[in-house]
């Protein structure tokens, strides 16, 4: 391609294409600005300010994935590139899903079908003459023998086509390999950004009454942290660690004693970098066992730091059996924190003596440490907690009303008009960002547990929520844990229509004026047989469940299989209108109130 | 004390596939030569013993694939209301290996019984008090993308069972498994020879889209297994699926008048060579060059229409998909979106691309599909069409094998896993 004029202005397309949502859906500001390098380059331009762009993310329903005709996956990809603007100078298709380091994301199961549509449909075009410029992103080359590979070689050989992939690698001369590799490194850094609010997103703060030795004597504490759902966060994070303060380390060594969790993380890190792992105390068992660590550099990560007592037991170990030897470098998934809010990473300095050790670590957490003499747990005589698994369905109700407890109860939000308010109201918004992993993980293997499809099969549902604080913020959370939710938010208003049985959709369409709410498209447009379940923060009439019941039999044709939520405010109330299945994490009867 | 049975199928040391199927094929011959009098072999159907018990005792080390053969063995032999027994391994290390691999679940949800009332002998409780907590290979939780899945040491998942009236039965069973087994892909993908991603998103996900569409098929299962070795290894997955085999399917559809055509020539090639008789009769013919349009007229055997349906959109009418979507008229975009291409993709990915083998159990057939030698490879390759070498085992002196089960084996470059 020619080098254009100065002060010519360069345009491009960018599809993203995701999996699973039902419609389009915003692009982070960090993906359009990697588009605009990639553009500027391929456009001989000076910089990504010379670009224009135009983004609009293709969303691949699973529907799409069915045989049907009109919903095929090549049709949804013809589609999408018949629309695109013919007088823009490229086209950039991203099927690029996987985030640096991370094993995978909702989106990185996509079939390689949707590769071969991708290369059928550009080489439909490169047939027909009317391809235009485009760069591809997928995450891994297609080998030279690949289908896919042999259908895009003609439109690469025109010089119409480059293929990047995850690590850089081009194929084409629209782009030099320099390029490439700049922009597809401007995502890296922004992944770990990422990893690490999702770590503290993730992050399962168990409450119950746990004990445990810490140096000599034993301890109780409110907070078990559960980072069995992190895995993929740890592993972009101790990567990143280990490119950065130890780039010849052989050997990840990890201490699993209490949080065994940390194992999985610890292993498929080794295998991403292709070094080995082990545990640490297993290796200190005597001089033997030490010998590998005299011979490869490791570094050592724990799952949480606290007081320091482990972690100078091992040291202590480490220096009488390999005197010789440096400590390795140190990262914590987790440290408490006093001096600093919880929820950033950071470093702390141990003192050991005679030395002192620096601790990297990814997450700053509240310990919730009771001394024995003081721990309220064992005044009630509340048995121990299993730090393996949840020991009730249930929150207990010590536990949740220490949950509620903890934040100022605050005037109730949100009041629906067909009851009259409750009052004041546990914040349930402040509830959800301590303990909102915590509180989906129990709320999530009810689901799992009693709606019909989704035990054995672990298959996607959609969760409707309300467009409202706490409702939405339980829903994420849920989705959060699990990748295949697809998360619905519908305004209030929109259930007006829906208060009683006599409801009308008409009268709902009628009302959207001339563009549909992306709610109502998300919803109708959705896997028809996926089951639905609506999470709410509490339930006080059940006139709010009713009406979303309603308006998701009117839009969809099918029920809503459950109803998720923390608090349920009347048990023993049942409704023919309510959803079959209801999960709260904890009932208390609620007398009724006084009207207003 | 071993119980009283019609015949005991003693198992070796080592048990793949190919040796238990060569050990029901020798023990049955030699049942047959001291049995009626009225068989011979060649002739169909063949009287089977009412009770058939197989001897795991002197196993140490079991394939996972050949649990699933072994199952669905059961599975047949229960249909014909036949009695089979077990006779579980003697080592220890043996039997905590079918526990980790979940054998006890994957049995039940597959015949409908439980293991423990179908072993006999010293070992018969063994799985009455399962899950054994010592069990030093019991897999550990891990998040997945759908949630919590387990995974065995090494990273392999347990034997996965889907029932058509619990499951969803259709592409989102194929798309939530291919989804876990990404992890496995990632874990691997220092060590294959291709893209990590396609491990889940070709190989698991058209292996597990063909069981879903076998005619009559109401359970599906599916276990990896890895063996390393200094030069590498080999990466196995096995979905087995107790639908109508294809080779039949295909057969019937042609013989109602239905078309099995691809709409248009892919120039897939193919050589294949068609071995006939038992494990130790068999007899070689060269079957020379197979195009996608060479299509096997009604009276062809179960075994050519398995052949053919490793060509583009064979498959594709059996069920009513119609050649053409509405909104389309380019018959070859077709062809690669719409069902029928599941074998096809199955072997351009594990052959083409990974350097594996597919391997195709179903009815009376074997179909193996691998690389052909570098030298017999053509130098052009036409269009986007491969090659590959087919290799057909009729079975004919044996009762058709129960289903569909296919087995991928991938190689494994040297390196640390």
């Amino acid at each position: 391609m020619s080098a254009p004029a100065a002060g010519h202005q360069g345009t491009y397309l960018a599809l993203p294409i995701r999996f699973g949502p039902a419609s389009s859906e915003a692009v982070s500001p960090d993906r359009v600005r990697f588009y605009g390098r990639l553009a500027s380059s391929a456009l001989r331009l000076p910089s990504p300010r010379h670009v224009s762009d135009d983004v609009q993310s293709v969303p691949i329903t699973l529907t799409s994935l069915h045989e049907n005709g009109r919903l095929s996956l090549y049709g949804t990809i013809e589609a999408s590139l018949s629309n695109a603007e013919l007088a823009i100078d490229l086209l950039i298709i991203d099927a690029m899903f996987r985030s640096a380091g991370a094993s995978f994301d909702q989106n990185n199961f996509v079939p390689g079908r949707l590769q071969l549509s991708l290369a059928m449909a550009l080489r439909d075009r490169h047939d027909e003459g009317k391809i235009i410029p485009t760069v591809l992103l997928f995450d891994e080359h297609p080998q030279d023998e690949d289908v896919v590979c042999k259908l895009l070689q003609p439109a690469i050989d025109d010089g119409k086509l480059a293929i990047v992939d995850r690590s850089g690698r081009i194929t084409g001369s629209l782009l030099s390999s320099e390029d490439a590799n700049l922009a597809v490194g401007s995502l890296d850094g922004s992944a770990v950004k990422q990893a690490q609010s999702l770590l503290h997103q993730k992050m399962i703060r168990r409450v119950g009454h746990f004990r445990r030795k810490l140096g000599d004597h034993m301890e109780c504490t409110r907070y078990f942290y559960d980072g069995s759902r992190c895995t993929d966060e740890i592993r972009a994070l101790l990567a990143d660690f280990i490119k950065r303060r130890q780039p010849d380390a052989k050997l990840i060594l990890y201490d699993t004693t209490v949080s065994r969790w940390l194992q999985a993380a610890a292993d498929e890190t080794a295998v991403q970098l292709g070094i080995g792992s082990a545990s640490l105390s297993s290796l200190l068992a005597d001089r033997d066992t030490a010998k590998p660590l005299a011979e490869d550099r490791a570094v050592l990560v724990l799952p949480l730091v606290d007081a320091g007592y482990s972690l100078e037991a091992l040291f202590r170990r480490w220096h009488d059996l390999l005197p010789d030897t440096p400590f390795p470098a140190i990262a914590s998934v987790m440290c408490t924190v006093t001096d600093v809010p919880p929820g950033m990473p950071g470093r702390r300095s141990l003192p050991i003596k005679p030395h002192s050790v620096e601790v990297e670590y990814f997450l700053g957490v509240d310990r919730g440490l009771r001394r024995t003499p003081t721990c309220q747990c064992c005044a009630l005589k509340m048995p121990f907690s299993s730090f393996e698994e949840e020991d009730f369905d249930l929150l207990p109700a010590f536990d949740f009303w220490e949950l509620v407890e903890a934040h100022a109860w605050i005037d109730e939000r949100d009041v629906p008009d067909a009851r009259a308010t409750i009052g004041r109201s546990p914040d349930f918004r402040e509830v959800f960002r301590d303990n909102g992993a915590w509180l989906a993980s129990v709320a999530l293997r009810r689901i799992r547990n009693e709606v019909d499809r989704l035990g054995n099969f672990q298959a996607p549902f959609v969760l409707v929520a309300l467009d409202e604080l706490g409702s939405e913020a339980f829903a994420r959370a849920i989705a959060l844990l699990h990748a295949a939710a697809s998360v619905v938010l519908i305004p209030r208003p929109s259930l007006e229509a829906f208060a009683d049985g006599d409801y009308d959709l008409d009268f709902l369409v009628a009302a959207f004026g001339a563009e549909t709410p992306r709610w109502f498209l998300q919803l109708r447009d959705t896997e028809p047989r996926t089951p639905v379940i609506f999470a709410e923060e509490f339930t006080r009439s059940g006139s709010t469940s009713r009406a979303v019941a309603r308006l998701v039999l009117a839009v969809r044709r099918s029920v809503v299989s459950a109803h998720t939520l923390i608090c349920d405010f009347r048990p023993s109330e049942r409704h023919p209108d309510d959803p079959p299945i209801r999960l709260a994490l904890y009932e208390f009867e609620l007398s009724a109130p006084e009207a207003p | 004390m071993v119980p009283t049975a019609n015949l005991i199928i003693k198992m070796p040391l080592r048990l793949s596939v190919s040796d238990l199927e060569s050990h029901i094929d020798r023990h049955l011959v030699h049942w047959h030569q001291g049995g009626p009098s009225d068989s011979s072999l060649g002739s169909r159907p063949r009287e089977e013993p009412d009770v058939v018990a197989f001897d795991l005792r002197a196993c140490e080390w079991i394939h996972p694939s050949a649990l699933l053969y072994l199952i669905s063995f059961v599975v047949r032999r229960k249909a014909a209301r036949k009695t089979t027994n077990l006779l579980l391994p003697s080592s220890e290390r043996a039997r905590y290996f079918l526990e980790a691999w979940r054998f006890h679940d994957a049995f039940l949800a597959a015949v409908g019984e439980s293991v423990a009332s179908v072993c006999v002998g010293e070992n018969r409780d063994f799985f009455e008090f399962a899950p054994h907590r010592e069990n030093p290979y019991a897999g550990h939780w891990v998040d997945g993308p759908f949630g919590e899945d387990r995974l065995l040491p090494k990273y392999f998942f347990e034997i996965s069972t889907f029932k058509r009236q619990f499951n969803l039965f259709d592409s989102s069973l194929a798309l939530s498994e291919s989804a876990r087994w990404d992890r496995v892909g990632q874990v691997l993908r220092r060590s294959l020879a291709g893209p990590a991603n396609l491990l889940a998103s070709r190989i698991i996900f058209e292996a597990l889209l063909n069981a879903v569409r076998h005619p009559a098929a109401d359970t599906i299962q599916i276990v990896s297994f890895m063996q390393r070795s200094r030069a590498g290894g080999t990466f196995t997955v096995s979905v087995w699926d107790d639908g109508i085999p294809i080779g039949r399917t295909l057969k019937h559809a042609a013989q109602s008048g239905l078309s099995i055509a691809p709409p248009v020539d892919l120039q897939l090639r193919a050589s294949y060579r068609r071995l006939l008789g038992h494990a130790f009769q068999k007899e070689r013919r060269d079957g020379g060059i197979v195009r996608s349009t060479d299509i096997p007229d009604k009276s062809a055997t179960e075994g050519d229409f398995l052949l053919a349906s490793v060509f583009p959109g064979t498959t594709r009418d059996r069920r009513g998909h119609g050649p053409v979507p509405e909104a389309l008229d380019d018959a070859r975009s077709d062809v690669l979106a719409q069902p029928g291409m599941g074998l096809f993709l199955l072997a351009n990915t594990a052959v083409a691309v990974y350097g594996g083998v597919v391997q195709l159990r179903a009815g009376d057939w074997n179909l193996k599909l691998s690389k052909p030698p570098h030298d017999e490879q053509p130098a052009d390759d036409q269009d986007f069409g491969d090659t590959c070498d087919a290799e057909l085992v009729d079975y004919p002196n044996w009762h058709p094998f129960n289903g569909n089960l296919v087995t991928v084996r991938l190689p494994l470059r040297a390196g640390a896993v």
